[in-house]
């Protein structure tokens, strides 16, 4: 965790006024308790916002501490159904021994994690059963959702209900992700937002970019386009090589590069992975690259005339607001928060079909000057409205909210 | 003209309109009186001395710090003539959600009706807040289109439900777990007898009087406890104005703008039932679906 982060760090990234602001509201809060729990220290898009915002909101006064779960194998196999029912996988079944798991698992944690604070953040489904053991006092619990809850596999989402209704409020990534039948707590929508100043998302020098991307056998000199995604069956890899092989038949020495990555335990992810392998296996200047490297999406994104974003469900898909804040403009399907980030016309495209897609993106190939107005608008659009600072804004009006005396 | 080439070359700055505005630090009680004006916006944007946007405020929003819904520790402790008088903008909404001036006009429209995004405010290259387009902007603009599709497809089945025998209180409750600004009161045969609004609650006078005593004498008041003893028939504009199931979606539009309402119940008249709701965000994406959407 980068504990040296201060609100002062983002000065010129947006306006001095912005961080002046953040530092007045967070007057109204400071000395507050926060604790955060999510699942994982590592990887993914939620403990990449905690790594940011935990050190940011210390820095302005607020005592905030980030605990994270364990559970064992079986626990986050279990929990992963979870994520795929509850954004809309209607085929799986609960059973009495995955609850049994989840219940268990969330009772050890609780006998592990202080709660003493005023308010406690819980993040995504796994530990959302901690509310269960929460003190008499005036605690506030917020559970705060990353997935898409707008249209869940019934069966797990009323056995999570449950202990969603126990909260004080919930987050939400978007307005259209609540659930309809969610009554009686506070609902708050915050969209995700991304750190400038990672690796993954801080400026680059050319030579920076030339000499990482060439290490992958990308090269420099010929027109990049792909799409950046873990892989799984949901962000549609498939799509992204039909509609390259399309465009080759007009660009001959276009290069595609399909950069995500899998864990090790992760079977789903190395069956896609290897059916990708086997798409692209008569053509050239391909490269399906599956690392987690921060500096190598931040190059890649920068080299791209366009990123593709063709997912068919997404959670929030940031992977977007990264490519836009490097000015470069995405095709993306109508998926997740895809459209929040895509505006159609001006900061990329939104398609419905591949056909759609290789119009879009042949267009995109043939006017660069195109690409460049989309891309700048792009970086605006997010520095408006994807950025951290806003994200902390965000939660500061939430514990505000809550908590302000 | 279709829909898409009546719009096609405008852009946001073409539509602009004046959605009221206040500052940061002005004290919750302005953005109140601004909302419960007798033709006041629904919301206001809250803008920093820069004129940057900072937030918008929503009647529904107001309600809920009445009621203790929100802020509830800072009224707890503090008390409500104090908390009238903090600065507007920790009570804020959603987060302020912008684009730039020069975008086209088919952007910014898809953009709310595929995300549901009531208003945007618009801002000029330094981020200055220039204007605003909202729902009835938008709707204004395809004023007069017979639309050749009927008002079902563009029906909302969720939406807060009171009985006109239910208090202020309950339909306040109702739009506060429904998250929206309205809720529809049904007669006894479950037919629509009228529409409540968050703002037609702000605007009773018993509320308004109730608020400028409480922040001249700081004797504090529960607005529960008042609005518990108002019926919600004495509140809701009635009768409703209503569509019927077979009207096409272009009269829709005509009646809401001609009336000047935000939503309008539905009813099969065969079969003498209510059917469901059209908003004016139900009808915008069922334009952007149909009409101007030309390829993606």
């Amino acid at each position: 965790m980068d504990i040296t982060r201060r609100i002062e760090d983002y000065i010129g990234i947006v306006d001095r006024d912005e961080i002046e602001y953040i530092k007045e509201l967070a007057e109204n809060v400071k000395g507050a308790r926060i604790l955060h729990i999510n699942s994982t220290r590592k990887g993914g898009g939620v403990a990449e916002i905690l790594r940011s915002v935990v050190p940011l909101a210390n820095s302005l006064g607020l005592k905030v501490r980030w605990e994270v779960i364990s559970g064992d194998k079986e626990f986050f196999e279990v929990t992963k159904s979870f994520h795929n029912a509850l954004q809309g996988n209607k085929g799986l079944k609960l059973g009495g021994d995955m609850i049994r798991k989840y219940l268990e698992t969330n009772e050890m944690n609780a006998g592990k994690i202080d709660t003493d604070a005023d308010v406690i953040v819980i993040h995504d489904p796994q530990p959302a059963a901690l509310i269960s053991y929460k003190n008499k006092g005036s605690s506030k619990w917020i559970w705060r959702c990353h997935i898409d809850l707008s249209d869940p596999n019934e069966q797990f989402w009323s056995f999570l209900r449950g202990f969603v209704t126990m909260y004080d409020a919930a987050i939400f990534s978007h307005g259209v992700y609540v659930p309809r039948d969610l009554r009686g707590i506070k609902i708050y929508i915050s969209h995700p937002s991304i750190d400038p100043l990672t690796d993954k998302n801080k400026p680059l020098s050319q030579t920076e970019i030339e000499s990482i991307i060439s290490k992958y056998g990308i090269d420099p000199e010929k027109p990049l386009v792909g799409q950046v995604a873990r892989f799984d069956p949901w962000k549609d890899h498939p799509s992204v090589v039909r509609v390259y092989k399309a465009l080759r038949q007009k660009v001959e020495n276009l290069q595609l590069v399909l950069l995500g990555s899998f864990a090790d335990d992760d079977p789903e992810g190395e069956r896609i992975y290897r059916e990708v392998l086997k798409e692209i296996e008569s053509l050239s200047d391909v490269h399906v690259i599956n690392e987690h490297n921060d500096l190598l999406v931040n190059a890649v994104q920068r080299s791209m005339v366009f990123a593709f974003q063709l997912s068919i469900r997404e959670g929030f898909g940031l992977t977007v607001s990264e490519a836009l804040w490097k000015y470069t403009p995405v095709i993306g399907r109508r998926a997740g928060g895809i459209p929040l980030q895509v505006i159609d016309g001006v900061t990329g495209y939104l398609v419905n079909n591949i056909e759609d897609a290789y119009e879009r993106a042949l267009m995109l190939i043939k006017k660069p000057w195109l690409a460049r107005m989309l891309g700048a608008n792009g970086h605006q659009h997010v520095k408006r409205n994807f950025l951290i600072t806003r994200d902390l804004r965000d939660y500061l009006r939430i514990h505000i909210d809550l908590v302000a005396r | 003209m279709g829909l898409y080439e009546l719009i096609k070359d405008l852009k946001a700055v073409d539509v602009l309109i004046d959605v009221p505005s206040c500052y940061v630090d002005d004290p919750l009680a302005i953005a109140l009186d601004i909302l419960a004006a007798k033709r006041s916006p629904r919301r206001i944007v809250i803008i920093d001395r820069e004129r940057r946007v900072r937030g918008v405020i929503t009647s529904l929003r107001i309600l809920e710090i009445l009621l203790g819904f929100r802020g509830s520790m800072m009224v707890k402790l503090r008390g409500l003539t104090k908390v009238l008088r903090e600065k507007v903008i920790l009570f804020s909404d959603e987060a302020p959600y912008t684009m730039a001036r020069d975008t086209p006009l088919v952007s910014v429209i898809k953009h709310m009706g595929e995300n549901s995004i009531p208003m945007i405010p618009i801002v000029d290259d330094l981020g200055t807040y220039v204007g605003a387009i909202d729902e009835t902007r938008v709707l204004k603009l395809f004023k007069g289109k017979s639309l050749g599709e009927e008002v079902s497809r563009a029906l909302e089945a969720d939406f807060p439900l009171v009985s006109v025998r239910d208090t202020a209180l309950r339909a306040a409750e109702a739009m506060i777990e429904g998250a929206k600004g309205k809720a529809v009161v049904l007669n006894d045969k479950g037919l629509p007898a009228g529409v409540v609004t968050a703002k037609d609650i702000l605007k009773l006078p018993l509320v308004t009087e109730e608020i400028i005593e409480l922040l001249r004498t700081d004797i504090e008041v529960g607005f529960a406890d008042i609005l518990g003893k108002v019926g919600v028939a004495k509140v809701m504009s009635s009768p409703a104005i209503i569509a019927r199931e077979g009207d096409d979606i272009g009269r829709a539009i005509d009646t809401m703008i001609d009336s000047d309402v935000g939503l309008l119940p539905v009813v099969n008249e065969k079969e003498g039932r209510f059917t469901g709701v059209l908003t004016r965000m139900s009808l915008i994406r069922t334009v952007v679906r149909e009409h101007i959407n030309p390829m993606g």
